[in-house]
C-alpha cells in the first residue's frame, strides 16, 4: 500500500512540475523517496530482467551513456535511462517514477544509468548492476565532494561490496587503482594505445603523482591529458594494465568526428565516431566495450556512433541569427583542458566566449580556472569575451595569461547579443559553459530561436 | 632585477587553484621588467642555493602526511630565511605545516615548522566556502576556505585579518591566518593573491628590498579587473 501511494503522489508531482515547466527533475523522486524509502530497491528488484548499467567517473558520463543509449536503440533493446542529468539517487527516482506504472512495474528490460561518482553509494546499495562503466577521476568541485583521492577509496570500496563486472579506463592510474582487490574475471580494461594529437604544455590536472602502493613516482611512456596515458611507476609496482579493448590507431581526430581501430582478442574493427575531440574518443570506446561486453552486434555499434549527435549542451551547436553557436561544456580543469586541447586550435581564428558561474551546481570555489592550461590558448587568433557571475574572474584569469578579453558581461543573454552581433552570419562562435551557465544560454537561446526544450 | 622564488612541494601540495598564485606574482614581476625564476622543490630535491620568496600551497590529506617529514628536515634552512626577512605565503595544509604541530583525526601528531605561533587540531566540521576578512595591513581580503582544520594563535601570535564572513582560523574566534615578518599563512586559498593583488606586490617589493634596494618601489599596475572580481567575491553566497 505504501508502495503505491508513494508512486501515486510522486507521480503527481513529477505532472505538476511538467505543466509549472519548472524542468526541476529531481523534486518528484525526493517527495516519493520520503514516503518509500524503499521504493528505489524496490523497483530495481520488480524490473530490468536483463541487468543495470551504471556509468559513472568525473567526465565525459553523459556522453557515454547517451553513446551507449544509441547503442541500445540501433539494437532494439528495451531501456530506460537518466538522460535529463539528473544523476542523483533522487533523480534516478524521479526517471523511474515517470515511466513506471501504478503497480511500480517498468516497461524495460535494461536500465541504464548515469550516477554521479560522489554518490554511487547509495545506488550500489539498492541494486547490483550487471556493468559498472569507470570513464576517469579527476578533481572536480572539490567544496562538494572532497579529495579525489579519497573518493578513489570510496569508489573501491562500494564496488567491491556489489559483484558487477567493472570496465575501467587502463589509461587512469586513479581509475586503475581501485580495481586493487577486485578479482581479475571481474574486471575489462579499455584505453588508447598510441596518441598522435596535441598534447596542452600548460596542463597541470595531474591528480595522481605516484603508484598506490608505494611513494614512487609516477613515469610517463606517453601523457594524452591530465595523468591520462602510459605509465608505471619508477620501482615498477603500478603499471598501466593490459588492455582488452585497446585503440591501436587514431586515423582521423578533428573537431567533428573520429576515425579508429580498437583490439579485442584477435579482432580488429574499424569504428566511425561523428563527434570530434579525443576525449569523445574515449567516451566511444567505454560504450563499444559495454556494447560488445553485453553481446551486441559490432554492425549495431558503429552505425550508432556514425549517426550519434553530441549530448545536450556538450558538444551541440544551435543556429543563432545564422551564426554557430557550438556549446563545449566545461566543468572542472580537465574538462576545460580537454576543451582546449581538441576544439580550440592554435591556428583557429573563431570568437570564445567563456561564460563561468558559480552557483551550487557548478561549485561555489572558482579556483578550478587557475587550473586550466589558459596559457596553451596564448597563440590562438579567435578573440575572447567573457560572461556569467565570475566573468571577472575568468577575465582576470585571461589576462594573467597575457589575454586580454574583449568584452566582459555578467549578464549572459547579453553576453551572448553581444557575441553574436561582433561577429558576420555564417561565422562559427565557440560558447563554453559551466553546468548553470548552459542551462541559462540554452533557457534564453529557446526563447529566442526555434530549437527544442530538453526537459518536455 | 631578478628573483627566485621556490614553490614548495607543487606535486604533492598544490590543489584549489594554488598554481595561481605562482602565476600572479611571475607575472606581476614580468609586467615590470623583473624576472622571476620559480623553483620546483618536490621531496627528496636539493635544497636552492639562494631564495628571495617562499611558496607552498594546500594538499590533499595524503600529501600533506606524505611530505611533512621531507618539509620538516629543512626546518632550520626555511626558519633561518624567514628570520632573514625572506617574504613567504603559505597556504591551508601549508599554513598549517608551518606552525608547531597538526593533530590528525587518526591523533597523529605531524611536526611542522614552528614559524608561527600556532597549532591546529583536525575536527569533524568542514570549513567551507567564500570568506571575506578585513586586514590592517592590506584592506578588506577575499578567497575560499575549505579546511577541517581548527587553527589557534597562541597570545602573541599576529593575524592576518579578522573574519567578515566565513570561518578563517576556527570556527569561533574570528581570527584569520597568521602574520611573522614577511611570512604570511592563511586558509584563503586559490586565486588569493590575483584577486587581492596588493598581497602579491607586497611579497614583491619586499624580496626586491631585501635583495637590492631598500627605497625600491614597484611601478602600479591596472587592476581594476582584480577590484571588480574581489567585489563581486563578497557578495556571492557562502
Amino acid at each position: 500500500m505504501r508502495k503505491r501511494s508513494a508512486i501515486v503522489l510522486g507521480k503527481s508531482v513529477l505532472k505538476l512540475n511538467k505543466v509549472a515547466r519548472k524542468g526541476g527533475t529531481a523534486l518528484p523522486g525526493l517527495v516519493a523517496s520520503k514516503i518509500s524509502p524503499q521504493l528505489l530497491r524496490s523497483f530495481f528488484k520488480t524490473n530490468f530482467k536483463d541487468g543495470v548499467v551504471v556509468v559513472t567517473g568525473t567526465n565525459g558520463k553523459t556522453t557515454t551513456a547517451n553513446l551507449i543509449a544509441d547503442i541500445f536503440d540501433k539494437a532494439g533493446i528495451k531501456y530506460i535511462h537518466n538522460s535529463a542529468g539528473s544523476n542523483l539517487e533522487r533523480g534516478i527516482l524521479s526517471t523511474m517514477l515517470g515511466k513506471s506504472s501504478l503497480a511500480g512495474k517498468i516497461n524495460a528490460d535494461v536500465a541504464l544509468l548515469e550516477v554521479d561518482e560522489a554518490t554511487i553509494e547509495p545506488i550500489l546499495r539498492v541494486c547490483d548492476p550487471k556493468l559498472i562503466v569507470l570513464t576517469n577521476l579527476f578533481r572536480d568541485q572539490l567544496d562538494r565532494y572532497g579529495e579525489v583521492s579519497s573518493l578513489a577509496l570510496r569508489l573501491q570500496k562500494s564496488i567491491s561490496e556489489v559483484s558487477s563486472k567493472v570496465l575501467l579506463n587502463a589509461d587512469d592510474p586513479m581509475v586503475v587503482s581501485i580495481a586493487d582487490g577486485l578479482p581479475p574475471k571481474r574486471v575489462k580494461y579499455f584505453g588508447i594505445n598510441d596518441y598522435p594529437g596535441r598534447v596542452l604544455a600548460y596542463d597541470r590536472a595531474f591528480d595522481m603523482t605516484t603508484s598506490p602502493y608505494s611513494d614512487s613516482p609516477l613515469i610517463y611512456e606517453q601523457r594524452y591529458l591530465g595523468h591520462i596515458g602510459r605509465y608505471r611507476s619508477k620501482n615498477n609496482d603500478f603499471k598501466r594494465p593490459d588492455v582488452d579493448y585497446a585503440v591501436e590507431k587514431i586515423t582521423t581526430n578533428n573537431e567533428d568526428k573520429s576515425n579508429f581501430r580498437i583490439k579485442y582478442g584477435k579482432k580488429l574493427t574499424e569504428y566511425n565516431l561523428s563527434i570530434g575531440g579525443l576525449y569523445n574518443i574515449y567516451n566511444a570506446i567505454a560504450a563499444i566495450a559495454l556494447g560488445l561486453e553485453l553481446g551486441i552486434k559490432n554492425s549495431y555499434i558503429d552505425s550508432a556512433l556514425s549517426s550519434t549527435s553530441a549530448s545536450f549542451g556538450r558538444v551541440e551547436t544551435i543556429i543563432y541569427h545564422d551564426r554557430q553557436l557550438q556549446f563545449l561544456l566545461i566543468k572542472n580543469p580537465t574538462g576545460f583542458n580537454q576543451v582546449i586541447q581538441s576544439f580550440l586550435h592554435p591556428e583557429r581564428t573563431e570568437p570564445v566566449l567563456i561564460l563561468i558561474n558559480d552557483n551550487f551546481a557548478d561549485g561555489r570555489d572558482v579556483s578550478w580556472l587557475w587550473d586550466v592550461a589558459i596559457e596553451d590558448l596564448n597563440k590562438y587568433r579567435g578573440r575572447f569575451a567573457t560572461g556569467g557571475i565570475r566573468a571577472y574572474d575568468m577575465a582576470l584569469r585571461l589576462k594573467y595569461a597575457d589575454i586580454d578579453p574583449v568584452a566582459i558581461k555578467q549578464d549572459i543573454p547579453q553576453a551572448i547579443e553581444w557575441i553574436t552581433k561582433s561577429t558576420k552570419p555564417g561565422q562559427k562562435i565557440y560558447i563554453l559553459p559551466t553546468y548553470t551557465a548552459m542551462l541559462q544560454a540554452r533557457k534564453y537561446l529557446v526563447k529566442k530561436a526555434n530549437i527544442t526544450e530538453f526537459w518536455q | 632585477m631578478k628573483l627566485c622564488l621556490v614553490h614548495l612541494y607543487p606535486d604533492l601540495m598544490s590543489i584549489y587553484g594554488d598554481l595561481g598564485n605562482v602565476i600572479c606574482l611571475q607575472k606581476r614581476a614580468q609586467w615590470r621588467g623583473i624576472e622571476l625564476e620559480v623553483i620546483n622543490y618536490n621531496f627528496g630535491d636539493r635544497w636552492p642555493a639562494d631564495i628571495d620568496l617562499i611558496f607552498m600551497g594546500g594538499g590533499q590529506d595524503t600529501g600533506q602526511s606524505l611530505v611533512a617529514d621531507d618539509l620538516y628536515s629543512r626546518q632550520s634552512k626555511i626558519v633561518h630565511a624567514i628570520n632573514d626577512n625572506v617574504p613567504a605565503l603559505v597556504i591551508c595544509g601549508g599554513y598549517q605545516l608551518f606552525g608547531h604541530y597538526f593533530l590528525t583525526n587518526k591523533v597523529e601528531k605531524i611536526k611542522g615548522l614552528g614559524v608561527f605561533d600556532i597549532t591546529t587540531h583536525a575536527s569533524q566540521k568542514r570549513m567551507i566556502g567564500n570568506i571575506v576578512i578585513q586586514s590592517k595591513k592590506f584592506g578588506k581580503l577575499v578567497g575560499f576556505e575549505n579546511h577541517s582544520g581548527q587553527t589557534k594563535l597562541a597570545a602573541g601570535q599576529s593575524m592576518l585579518g579578522t573574519v567578515i564572513s566565513g570561518f578563517g582560523n576556527n570556527s569561533h574566534d574570528k581570527s584569520e591566518g597568521a602574520v611573522y615578518k614577511n611570512a604570511i599563512g592563511t586558509y584563503l586559498h586559490g586565486s588569493f593573491l590575483p584577486k587581492n593583488p596588493q598581497v602579491a606586490d607586497y611579497l614583491l617589493i619586499s624580496a626586491l628590498r631585501r635583495r637590492y634596494d631598500a627605497k625600491l618601489e614597484l611601478a602600479p599596475l591596472d587592476d581594476h579587473l582584480a577590484v571588480t572580481a574581489r567585489k563581486i567575491a563578497q557578495h556571492r553566497p557562502r
